[in-house]
């Protein structure tokens, strides 16, 4: 099983890398919205768990010898042999009869992979449903837009959209005036057609698999951020200067606000 | 109250906040940008070819015993087709699966096998088969079974039910009998090694066969002979054919003394040392073939005396290589020789 995921993932970072790379050369050109496909194209490849083999693979990675962790009865330090150190223990009469194999290395990477997997995402869903708890609490409710109701909440500095089943936005306490809520809603209504919050658990599952693989990390990030841009790219499409322009003061005005947020509560905030 | 950091699992308005510039720069403009489509493709294309180009060694690699196995299994299934001095087997492994339930592993492979002999001094395949998938399941045990494909119209849909679907391309995009020629050459090398032999390793095809000017008709007449006489095995092209037999080496011979159709053709069987144990001659003339004496030896292993008295022959033969000329009626091996009217029949040793 790892070395199937191994193979994927180095594999697939290989592919990753270059499209990173060719990301910032091509941003002028090729739509956020496009990338975000792409990084959802990936993502899926990289919860696939099996590779299609090829006639006659090119690249071959030799296995690694095998080493094998073994315990005596007696409360000795453990000894570690070479596959071929054990078979020639075990060939021989007078061996170590009172060697019994616990595991190898490669059960023993994975496990860490397995606990390291787990441990990601259950951080993240553990935090997820802690968060919608402590929020529930503070919910005033504000109203509908296009079917997504909003709330203000004085748990958020900005505007968020959370609930897989029961989408809702969150809205943070201070006014906002219409039109400019019109554009977050706009903003926050494109993600839910999109199923962006799914696109964000795909991700988040792939990170989990691949926690290993630096790639895959810098793919996550890029891929939110090219996820963001792209329902901007949706909502300012085909609209004119003015409208873009009021849309832009909109994500100004609600970044100024999370940073006064900052300097009044002095919470640590990125 | 506390603000709390949205989950990841959220989407949110003003988180990207440290590149601003960027995102703003972004919604102004008002240029309309293209997918990127190809781009996408070659991306997906490449990434899932990656995954298949880069293998590591690990499931293709079986336990030693394992290997061994496969080759047995293979080599004992070799005796469905015609028969040649030495086996060779060949396998390339696509991928192989264990089952921790009854220990067994299934091990998917393209195979071969070739029955080499000699002919005209090279050492050639001239049975066997060509590159054939199979799957060889090895029991915990070590016990062996071979699975091939159906023939004809169900070969195509019985491999799909046979092989995992992601060896499917390898195996049906591969080309593999030159890899799996290489193997069986190797192994017919190291049997010309241990008998001491050496010989060029080939097919039918290296041979320059020269096969004898008659017409079809005076061909097919002799052919009728040698089945009848089940002679069967001289070759048809003008050389030999080695065989052994009980462990000794006899050379089957094709010769022919002639020209455009007209002359004599030779069937001679030598043993190692030059001796000759067969020989059947034809005179042909276009369309006419005419048996002509023969020779045909025996090996009679003790002296034999014996009394017909149906023929009122006394026989006696003494122990040895025996040439049995037109001259002999009947022996106690009950063979009967040419004597100019009739025709030879099986020679040997072997009662009628």
């Amino acid at each position: 099983m790892l070395g199937t995921v191994l193979e994927i993932s180095v594999s697939s970072a290989a592919v990753i890398l270059v499209a990173l790379a060719l990301t910032p050369l091509t941003e002028k050109r090729w739509s956020a919205g496009g990338r975000r496909v792409l990084w959802l194209i990936l993502a899926v490849r990289l919860l696939i768990p099996f590779n299609i083999s090829l006639p006659k693979a090119p690249i071959k990675v030799e296995p690694v010898e095998r080493v094998v962790v073994f315990r005596t009865d007696a409360p000795l330090p453990v000894a570690v042999m070479t596959e071929a150190e054990r078979s020639e223990a075990a060939k021989a009469e007078t061996g170590p009869a009172n060697y019994a194999p616990l595991f190898s290395l490669g059960d023993l990477l994975t496990a860490l992979w397995l606990v390291g997997a787990a441990a990601f995402m259950l951080f993240h869903l553990v935090s997820y449903w802690i968060f919608l708890a402590r929020v529930r609490s503070r919910l005033t409710y504000g109203g509908e837009y296009d079917g997504l109701p909003y709330y203000r909440c004085s748990a958020v500095d900005g505007p968020i959209m959370v609930g897989f089943f029961r989408p809702r936005v969150l809205l943070p306490e201070a006014e906002t005036p219409p039109d400019e809520l019109e554009m977050v809603l706009a903003h926050e209504r494109t993600h839910l057609r999109r199923g962006d919050l799914w696109y964000k658990l795909v991700l988040l599952a792939a990170n989990a698999v691949h926690w290993f693989n630096p790639a895959v990390w810098l793919m996550a990030r890029r891929a939110n951020k090219d996820m963001e841009y792209s329902c901007d790219e949706k909502v300012v499409e085909g609209k004119d200067f003015e409208f873009r322009r009021r849309y832009s003061l909109a994500v100004l005005h609600s970044m100024r606000r999370r940073f006064e947020d900052v300097k009044e509560k002095g919470v640590d905030r990125k | 109250m506390k603000k709390m950091r949205p989950p990841r699992l959220s989407t949110a308005f003003s988180e990207s906040g440290k590149s601003a510039k960027k995102r703003l720069g972004n919604i102004l403009d008002t240029r309309a940008k293209r997918v990127g489509m190809a781009f996408i493709i070659v991306a997906a294309a490449a990434v899932v070819l990656a995954g298949a180009v880069f293998a590591l060694g690990g499931e293709k690699h079986l336990a030693p015993e394992i290997e061994s196995a496969v080759g047995e299994a293979l080599l004992a299934d070799g005796d469905r087709y015609a028969d040649a001095e030495f086996w060779a087997e060949a396998h390339i492994i696509l991928g192989s699966a264990k089952s921790r339930a009854n220990g067994e592993t299934k091990i998917y492979a393209v195979t071969s096998v070739g029955g080499y002999s000699f002919m005209n001094g090279m050492f050639i395949k001239n049975s066997g088969s060509g590159a054939i998938p199979a799957v060889i399941t090895v029991a915990a045990d070590g016990d062996t079974d071979v699975e091939y494909p159906k023939d004809g119209s169900y070969y195509a849909s019985s491999l799909r039910e046979m092989f995992p679907v992601t060896l499917l391309p390898a195996l049906f995009m591969g080309d593999y009998y030159p890899e799996l020629e290489v193997q069986e050459r190797e192994q017919a090398r190291e049997y010309l090694k241990s008998i001491g032999r050496e010989a060029e390793v080939g097919n039918p095809g290296d041979l320059d066969r020269v096969f004898p000017d008659i017409s079809a008709a005076a061909s097919n007449a002799v052919d009728a002979y040698r089945k009848d006489n089940a002679v069967d095995v001289y070759p048809y092209f003008i050389g030999n054919t080695e065989r052994l037999e009980d462990g000794k080496r006899y050379i089957y011979a094709t010769l022919w003394d002639g020209a455009d159709g007209v002359g004599k053709l030779t069937l001679r069987k030598t043993g190692e040392d030059g001796f000759t144990w067969e020989e059947y001659n034809f005179a042909i003339d276009g369309d006419s073939v005419v048996p002509m004496p023969s020779v045909e030896v025996v090996e009679i292993p003790m002296r034999m005396i014996y009394d017909d008295p149906l023929e009122g022959r006394h026989i006696d033969l003494e122990a040895g290589r025996r040439v049995l000329d037109a001259e002999d009626a009947e022996t106690v091996l009950g063979f009967r020789a040419y004597s100019g009217t009739e025709k030879p029949t099986v020679v040997g040793g072997e009662a009628e």
